[in-house]
């Protein structure tokens, strides 16, 4: 009997192991292949290292300072206002049982979850009307359009567990709403508002779809967007097979 | 009531202008799908139902929803199924850290950009150095991954590592949360892991299966930067949005909006209802 338990055990080990190790298969190749040179990136096998070139890790460091400030340039607004804006929304939703609230949780939720591949055209064009296409503001004001939904819904999730009894007692010391708001609410659910603003974090943080339609300018770029130089893009754009229109 | 309605106004205002504007962009969207906006005809003139039979009968365009409709599909199918096996693993394993430390691991692509995947996706996928190096030495046929039969398969396999996290975390929380003692009586009565499993355990995570549908239908809609870093230049891996996104780039502004127009109806149609039923009984339930 105990034998077999043992048996199952290093079975069902045996099992996660292998996933495990499948999965940490692209970051092994990430980190492996960024220690090396130029020419063995391309030339060596994925999986088995080659050489340790620290050098690459400063020289990317300097051609991406940019880049990596550009996105937090962009990224840091858009977290702090997204995250309290969102918040306010979920608790004024919260607080009312209205047949209103049914139908604003509805759109959120659409907000949240339609593709904003789909907007492309019209943000371009409206930023481009509001003066905001290619800067920082616009970039931010795109990302708020898109994540104040989400962080409506997020923190709406999190704002239904909390106990109505310490809201009434609030209430009935005199507390007015936003009192309530700010020292029961995002006290009360300060987990939630820290995963849902990393959440945000990494959402704008790794987007990559809102700077390519909305950045023109290289000096611009998130992070993100170096990954692929701009001519690329314009020579697969030009070598790709012709659409019939 | 009503000074609470007024309340709840003022603290939602600011995020409803955002949604608003959201609103906005995709009514936007459906407008110009009726007219004929493109860089021939820069002042728009309505057109009916024109543009949507100019999408419909665009082959490139046809195949581009209907893959990412299939690849949608698939996704569903393989995360879910990932998600139960793996939360079913992670469950019974006895040690807490362990199971913190895999889970981690089997959610951190969704932490890494898309478009930082598809490089490295398309290192792996390289025919001479990447996986194929290791399988010709134990001896498997080499794959040409992102060859024009393949590079679908190849992205799927991508998007199924990079999400199906997201459903073992649902199922292995929903897990979580069954009460042990149903488990202990079901294992005096002499029920096995496996009859525990299917019998006891899945049924009572139907909200998980909901929740990562929905969102795993999604993301797979919205997919755009790992096809579009890794074969751009492919149309056997076109998806809707980056079929869009040339429409754009080439001023075919009408065409681009009702493809647009198309995506959102798909959304929507599985949108509304998960936020109706799945979500609400979710937070209601708390």
């Amino acid at each position: 009997m105990i034998t077999m338990v043992n048996a199952r055990s290093i079975v069902h080990q045996l099992i996660l192991a292998i996933i495990i190790v499948a999965w940490l298969i692209p970051l092994y190749a990430m980190v492996i292949n960024s220690f090396k040179s130029n020419l063995a990136a391309q030339t060596t096998p994925v999986l088995l290292p080659s050489g340790f070139l620290i050098n690459n890790i400063i020289s990317v460091a300097q051609s991406l300072a940019y880049g990596l400030i550009n996105s937090a340039i962009v990224v840091l607004p858009v977290v702090v206002i997204s995250t309290f804006l969102g918040s306010l929304a979920a608790f004024g939703f919260y607080r009312l049982k209205h047949w209103l609230s049914d139908l604003l949780f509805t759109l959120v939720a659409i907000g949240t979850f339609i593709p904003y591949e789909v907007a492309a055209v019209p943000l371009v064009k409206i930023m481009v009307y509001l003066g905001l296409f290619n800067s920082y503001a616009g970039l931010i004001l795109a990302y708020l359009i898109f994540f104040v939904p989400t962080v409506a819904l997020l923190m709406a999730i999190f704002i239904s567990v909390i106990p109505k009894d310490y809201m009434e007692m609030a209430y009935i010391g005199g507390a007015s709403d936003f009192t309530i708001f700010t020292r029961v609410v995002l006290l009360l659910t300060m987990p939630g508002v820290i995963a849902t603003a990393i959440y945000i974090l990494i959402m704008s943080w790794n987007n990559f779809f809102i700077p390519l339609v909305l950045v023109k300018s290289p000096s611009l770029r998130p992070i993100v967007r170096w990954s692929k130089s701009t001519l690329v893009v314009m020579v697969s754009y030009i070598t790709r097979p012709t659409q019939a229109h | 009531m009503r000074s609470e309605l007024k309340t709840m106004l003022i603290f939602s205002s600011p995020a409803l202008i955002f949604g608003i504007f959201l609103l906005y962009m995709l009514a936007w969207d459906y407008y110009f799908s009726f007219t004929n906006w493109s860089l021939f005809n820069p002042i728009p003139q309505f057109v009916g139902l024109q543009t949507y039979a100019k999408i419909f009968s665009n082959s490139i365009t046809v195949a581009s929803l209907e893959r990412s409709i299939i690849l949608a599909a698939l996704l569903v199918a393989a995360g879910n199924v990932v998600g139960i096996l793996f939360a079913g693993l992670l469950f019974f394993l006895r040690n807490n850290t362990q199971r913190n430390v895999y889970l981690s691991i089997l959610i951190y692509p969704l932490a890494m950009p898309m478009i930082a995947n598809a490089f490295i996706w398309l290192w792996l996928y390289n025919v001479e150095y990447g996986l194929d190096y290791v399988f010709k030495i134990i001896g498997l046929p080499s794959i040409n991954w992102l060859g024009p039969q393949n590079a679908f398969w190849s992205i799927f396999l991508v998007t199924v590592w990079a999400y199906s996290g997201l459903a073992v975390i649902f199922y292995l929380a929903m897990l979580m949360n069954v009460p042990s003692s149903v488990i202990d009586a079901a294992r005096v009565d002499g029920a096995g892991t496996l009859t525990v499993y299917l019998r006891i355990l899945l049924p009572n995570v139907r909200g998980a299966l909901i929740i990562s549908s929905a969102l795993l239908f999604l993301f797979a809609l919205r997919i755009f930067s790992l096809p579009y870093g890794m074969v751009a230049l492919n149309p056997f891996v076109e998806t809707a949005v980056i079929n869009l996104y040339w429409d754009y780039i080439s001023e075919h502004f009408a065409e681009a909006t009702a493809i647009a127009g198309v995506v959102i109806a798909i959304a929507v149609a599985v949108v509304v209802p998960y936020a109706l039923y799945g979500l609400k009984r979710w937070i209601i339930q708390g």
